[in-house]
């Protein structure tokens, strides 16, 4: 997580003026929230949907003929 | 300024050319398609023009559009000043992907966004199900079109703020800390005021988007007739119906509104330069 520069390494590193680590962890976590509903459920969805009926199915329908004209 | 200012000479030169060349360019791929609509819309004549643009249907489609984007844009403002600041801020692992995953919006073909948010929240989607037990209803509502906006509009907001985060000075928190601010009071009085041009610049963008999204939207809504019908739909819709004048008296309609839009966000950033250069 947040890399604590140790002496030896890194002697003049200026400490940013940040947040306390709890409100971090709300604030990434919030944010995760919201990516996982807009963002990784719907395409997660939609993968699931495609695959459903099988690799045989999902290739079969891209492959035919109009899919291919129209991408 | 003068609007031309072609008399001062300028140390680099081809102005003439360069000015020929952009002048070309701006009508051949704005001006001239954009003044097509007004030509098509002349000779309908005022009466029938008013008519086409207060019907009760498109009143409502604009009404919906406006709103639903107005809400979407200010969903976007909170998740994305969040999301700018958390991907500004913090090191945690996963960042990287995630900050690239905020421009999967400008990447995904608005259809295929369509498909996944209706799948998933269809009553026997994901989410969906549940949703539907607890009688909340996402598809074919209002609500729905907010959801989709939301997608859409989400990474204007966080690639506006990024930047101006990033360039804040250091040296003004740790005035504000030495000075005896708390956090939150640092970013209320001493941050906030910074970005909100920014912000500001954000949601106008992703609320002009979500007025002219066309492609997420239709999947979702339904596109029931009254009431969740969004305005770009109406412009389809009359020219399913070969009402070509219709169209383009409700496609003007927009084409003004996007524009005034427009002089707003010039205005607010020419008011960001004057407050903070």
């Amino acid at each position: 997580m947040l890399k604590q520069p140790t002496p030896e390494t890194a002697p003049i590193v200026k400490k940013r003026v940040s947040d306390p680590l709890p409100i971090q962890m709300l604030l990434i976590g919030v944010m995760l929230l919201f990516f996982i509903g807009f963002i990784f459920l719907p395409l997660g969805l939609v993968f699931a949907q495609a695959f459903q009926k099988g690799w045989a199915f999902y290739l079969e329908s891209i492959t035919e003929s109009y899919a291919l004209e129209a991408v | 300024m003068g609007l031309f200012p072609i008399k001062r000479r300028n140390i680099l030169p081809g102005f003439g050319l360069s000015m020929g060349y952009t002048v070309f360019y701006l009508s051949a791929i704005v001006i001239v398609p954009l003044s097509m609509i007004f030509l098509n819309t002349f000779p309908m004549g005022w009466e029938p023009f008013v008519h086409a643009v207060t019907a009760p249907r498109v009143l409502a489609s604009y009404r919906l559009s406006f709103s639903t984007a107005f809400f979407a844009a200010v969903f976007d403002a909170v998740a994305g000043l969040l999301t700018a600041w958390v991907l500004v801020r913090y090191r945690f692992p996963g960042k990287q992907f995630l900050d690239a995953l905020v421009d999967l919006p400008f990447a995904l073909p608005t259809a295929v966004a369509g498909i996944c948010f209706a799948t998933l929240y269809s009553p026997v989607g994901w989410l969906g199900a549940t949703l539907t037990r607890w009688n909340i209803e996402i598809i074919n509502s209002a609500t729905g079109i907010v959801v989709a906006l939301v997608f859409i509009g989400f990474p204007f907001v966080v690639r506006t703020i990024q930047p101006v985060l990033e360039e804040v000075e250091q040296e003004i928190e740790e005035a504000a800390h030495c000075l005896g601010a708390t956090r939150w009071q640092t970013f209320r009085k001493i941050l906030l005021p910074h970005l909100f041009p920014a912000l500001l610049t954000g949601s106008t963008l992703a609320f002009a988007r979500g007025i002219g999204e066309y492609g997420s939207v239709i999947f979702i809504a339904g596109n029931l007739p009254m009431k969740t019908e969004i305005a770009p739909l109406m412009i389809m819709s009359k020219l399913d119906q070969f009402d070509y004048a219709g169209a383009s008296a409700v496609a003007l309609v927009l084409l003004l509104i996007s524009f005034s839009m427009l002089l707003m966000l010039n205005a607010i950033q020419e008011w960001q330069q004057k407050e903070y250069r």
